[in-house]
């Protein structure tokens, strides 16, 4: 009796389940790339996105030819796992500070543009202001790259020696190796205290 | 002053919005400029970061120096070959066979600007500069590096005098 309640399109329907998703799954996704294509090719490619390439770029491919180039060397192992943390770390460091950047000068360009100090040449024109944004934000990344090259340098070998504990401090700075050397009679003249040796 | 200054942003916009190849060649030198900027200051900036260690602050300045460089050359000649218009035919020939659709909008001009704008940027900034560059410069930084500064110098001893922790002495500690 139990048989008799199931609707005779059940057992069909498992069936034709994994036969006819697949095929409209794979056209949702080609068509959504497709449709997706379409907008950004009528919109128009500026320099902010150019730039977004450029990062995206950075950050992802680098690390891995390194990897691959560093079997031709004889270098040390840690300034290739330096070289290798540097591009993405650059690629974070500029994407923040440019696109930060960029959008102070769009608005300043286009508060400009709407009082009238750019002349008439840009006051009714959208296609002539998008190429001026061009140039203000090219200006403005280039004004931004000693922050980005500051920042990178502060940061990269506290990063660094957050990964790898054995990577050592540099002599120069290191005063407790001055202190580990010394006579433990005279070591209270450093300053050091004995706990940091 | 001013006026000249307007007269030769207004050719430039005019040229671009007109001119498809002057629209991506500028965006291409841009490119090409911002990536050569940007490693000469990372170079100069971890040259003079003493938290690094000597040897590996040399390897990335020189790293850095020959990465920029390198890749000026190497974008200029990958993206100026696609944007020639030998490539470009052969580009949109082979994307309007994938869909009906796309073959409808890359009729427009303003597309047409837009793929010459899109390949040559993923041509020349992506595949040349980030993916070709890094695997030869690796080991030419390092070439470069041992060239210019050849490894054991009798001056530089002196100096290490007063870095005492490169001269351990084994007193008994306690």
């Amino acid at each position: 009796m139990l048989i008799a309640n199931i609707p005779n399109n059940y057992y069909k329907k498992q069936i034709n389940f994994g036969a006819t998703r697949k095929p409209e799954l794979v056209k949702k996704v080609t068509g959504f790339f497709i449709d997706n294509i379409d907008k950004i090719l009528k919109k128009g490619i500026n320099q902010t996105s150019s730039n977004i390439i450029n990062y995206a770029g950075r950050a992802l491919f680098p690390p891995l030819m390194i990897l691959a180039g560093s079997k031709f060397t004889h270098e040390d192992e840690d300034s290739i796992k330096y070289s290798m943390l540097l591009s993405p770390l650059n690629a974070c460091f500029s994407l923040i500070t440019t696109l930060g950047v960029t959008l102070i000068g769009n608005k300043f360009v286009d508060k400009a543009a709407k009082r009238g100090f750019l002349g008439e040449f840009f006051r009714n024109n959208a296609q002539h202001l998008s190429e001026l944004k061009n140039i203000s934000a090219l200006s403005m990344t280039f004004l931004a790259i000693p922050v980005t090259a500051k920042l990178l340098s502060w940061s990269l070998p506290k990063v660094m020696r957050k990964i790898d504990d054995d990577i050592p401090i540099p002599q120069n700075l290191n005063f407790n190796i001055y202190a580990q050397n010394l006579k433990p009679q005279f070591r209270h003249l450093t300053g050091e205290n004995r706990k940091n040796v | 002053m001013f006026s000249s200054i307007g007269r030769t942003v207004q050719h430039h916009i005019t040229r671009c919005i007109n001119d498809s190849h002057y629209a991506a060649k500028t965006l291409l030198y841009s490119s090409i400029a911002l990536g050569l900027c940007s490693h000469v200051a990372d170079s100069f900036q971890l040259g003079k970061n003493k938290k690094i260690e000597e040897d590996k602050r040399k390897y990335l300045k020189y790293y850095q120096l020959t990465e920029g460089f390198v890749s000026a050359g190497a974008q200029a000649a990958v993206g100026l070959a696609v944007i020639h218009d030998k490539t470009q035919n052969f580009i949109i020939k082979n994307l309007s066979k994938t869909s009906k659709k796309l073959a409808k909008t890359l009729q427009e001009s303003i597309v047409k600007k837009n793929v010459m704008k899109l390949s040559s940027l993923i041509a020349a900034v992506v595949m040349a500069k980030r993916i070709l560059v890094p695997f030869i410069v690796t080991p030419l930084a390092s070439l470069i590096k041992k060239e210019i500064n050849p490894v054991a110098k009798e001056d530089e001893n002196r100096e290490n005098i007063f870095k005492i922790g490169k001269y351990k002495v084994d007193y008994d500690h306690d």
